[in-house]
């Protein structure tokens, strides 16, 4: 579905990504990780043809996103930032925002498909009674969750998440991912996600993209990716690595230096 | 709440303030002829003067300040909604301090004799017109718009220019000084036909074109990144806009001169009052622009018989204490 051949891209003359070749395929649930500065939001960023690749190709169901225009690519792909600027508008206004690339060039108000899908999008992530709020209003968990829904509403193939979990409590971090495991089994939402959190990766996403400096230094199941050896190499921090007793997915415990030092990690 | 009735709603009570305005604009007057006295007089077959004094004086009037008010805060509400910034107006971009230098060089070297009433209007143009050209091939050379840069090259402009300005001024003749002033600060006096005709035609084609964009300023009300990824093609949806609001801002200054305020309050007030969506905002902005504006130069041509006094100062006062009465009235409200 999204194919990237070796592609490098940065900001000036600096590169942050370096000769990534990748393919994400439909209805994959993947997590981009890696230390800060890696390049996974470039990575987001150069996928969804905000910043132009300086060598390197990137497909999109075949075609070359440099030969899309940005509405059929926005009808296409969504994306849920790190949030920023508030729109000083409803919450229902902000999701319906997500039509704007759907929606018949030059028509002013608002057809039926755009109702339907801003009330389907708003119940998915259970929006519906904080409508008329201002997002303003919402606390961080709520807000992000209206992003989300402003991007189902964009009725994606692909969505990509940056960081949806930050700022956000367990129970709503939970939440959110248990939201995005939903839309991916049911409604075969192809989904790319950037974490921090490597345990949250490990559990939820049948396949990690590791991005080390730019380059990416391992691809595959959390099994393969979250190694001890790997994350100490990348990360230059002592962790230790265990299995969950429940899932037997891999969790990491990052350790102290003096705890390192002391057990000799 | 049903949005379509809603904005009906709202549009019915602006047009029906609209025609007020324009229907008590026409009737007051140093000349003391009301509406209805005219057309009394007229069934009566007489009365030719004071129909004169409705249709040749006071409705070119009307129509300008109809014309330039729209026109000032439909660039107002297009800007602040490009820069996301509620201080943004017009004459941000440099536009008018452009159209008072030339009106100032023009009036200096007595063009004004030469070429009659289209001297002041075209010498602004060309002014507006320079300060457009200048300030985008400084962010062209830039390579991408860059908001923040264009709004500082703009205010840099302003202050050249004013400086030249007054330079010009001090070393200026009595007579040429009190017209270049009256310009500056604004005023509605311009009854040529052609040229409120042309600002009418201008302005309505402006409050069209700005339509065919609003879906893009309600996304970039979410950041220039957020936009993009909503389908907008940000470069050139900045560009066009950057074009429209200069263009309109010039017509207005060259025929108006600098009226200032229109452009800031109004579209911040319809802000406050239809939200923020832009496909409300754009045609209530442009009629409640064009309502304050001929309510002002009412005020300002009957308020200090026999004086006029020139419009900006009436919208500087009553804007600037409304703003003033907004903005606090505002923080009460969401005082935490």
């Amino acid at each position: 579905m999204l194919d990237l051949r070796r592609v490098s891209c940065g900001y000036g003359g600096n590169l942050v990504l370096k000769g990534v070749s990748v393919a994400i395929n439909e209805g994959e649930f993947v997590a981009v990780i890696g230390p800060n500065g890696s390049g996974k939001t470039t990575f987001v960023r150069a996928a969804t043809k905000v910043i132009k690749p300086a060598a390197g190709q990137i497909l999109f169901e075949g075609r070359d996103i440099g030969a899309m225009s940005y509405r059929e690519l926005a009808a296409r792909v969504a994306v849920v930032g790190p949030g920023g600027h508030d729109p000083g508008m409803r919450t229902e206004d902000l999701v319906l925002l997500g039509r704007i690339p759907l929606r018949e060039r030059y028509r002013i108000l608002d057809g039926k498909a755009d109702r339907e899908a801003v009330r389907e999008a708003m119940s998915v992530t259970g929006l519906l009674h904080l409508r008329d709020r201002p997002v303003s209003t919402l606390s961080s968990g709520e807000r992000q969750l209206a992003f989300v829904a402003r991007a189902l509403a964009q009725e994606p193939k692909l969505l990509f998440l940056d960081e949806p979990t930050s700022h956000l409590d367990i129970r709503r971090q939970i939440g959110l991912l248990d939201l995005a495991t939903k839309l991916n089994r049911e409604k075969g939402l192809t989904l790319v996600v950037i974490l921090h959190d490597l345990n949250l990766a490990s559990q939820y996403c049948g396949r990690l993209l590791l991005l080390d400096k730019g380059t990416l230094d391992s691809d595959g199941p959390p099994e393969s990716v979250l190694t001890r050896e790997t994350i100490e190499r990348v990360y230059q921090t002592p962790v230790v690595a265990l299995n969950c007793p429940f899932s037997s997915r891999p969790f990491i415990q990052p350790v102290s230096r003096e705890a390192g030092l002391k057990w000799d990690l | 709440m049903n949005r379509p009735l809603g904005w009906a709603l709202a549009l019915g009570l602006l047009i029906v303030l609209l025609v007020s305005a324009c229907l008590f604009s026409l009737s007051v007057g140093p000349a003391g002829v009301s509406l209805l006295r005219a057309a009394r007089l007229w069934r009566q077959g007489a009365g030719g003067a004071y129909l004169s004094i409705i249709l040749d004086i006071r409705l070119p009037r009307v129509l300008l300040g109809f014309a330039v008010g729209g026109g000032l805060s439909l660039a107002g509400v297009v800007l602040q909604g490009l820069f996301r910034n509620p201080l943004v107006e017009p004459y941000t971009l440099g536009v008018s301090g452009g159209a008072a230098l030339g009106v100032s060089v023009s009036s200096i070297l007595g063009l004004t004799r030469f070429s009659g009433p289209y001297a002041l209007p075209l010498a602004g143009f060309a002014g507006a017109l320079a300060a457009i050209l200048f300030l985008h091939a400084m962010s062209a050379r830039r390579g991408a718009l860059s908001v923040q840069g264009l709004l500082l090259v703009g205010v840099m402009i302003n202050f050249i220019c004013s400086s030249v300005v007054l330079l010009i001024m001090s070393v200026s003749r009595l007579e040429d000084l009190h017209g270049i002033l009256f310009w500056i600060i604004g005023a509605l006096g311009e009854t040529d036909w052609l040229l409120v005709k042309a600002a009418l035609a201008a302005t309505a084609a402006g409050l069209v074109i700005s339509y065919f964009f609003c879906f893009d300023l309600n996304a970039l009300s979410l950041g220039e990144e957020e936009a993009l990824h909503l389908g907008i093609n940000v470069e050139r949806t900045k560009r066009m806009l950057f074009v429209l609001t200069s263009l309109l801002t010039g017509l207005c200054v060259s025929l108006a001169g600098i009226i200032g305020f229109v452009g800031l309050v109004v579209p911040h007030f319809l802000r406050l009052l239809v939200g923020p969506d832009h496909r409300i905002l754009l045609v209530s902005s442009f009629l409640s622009g064009a309502i304050f504006l001929i309510m002002s130069d009412t005020i300002a041509r009957t308020v200090a018989l026999p004086l006029e006094l020139p419009v900006g100062v009436v919208t500087g006062i009553v804007g600037g204490v409304l703003f003033i009465y907004a903005l606090t009235r505002k923080t009460d409200a969401g005082g935490a």
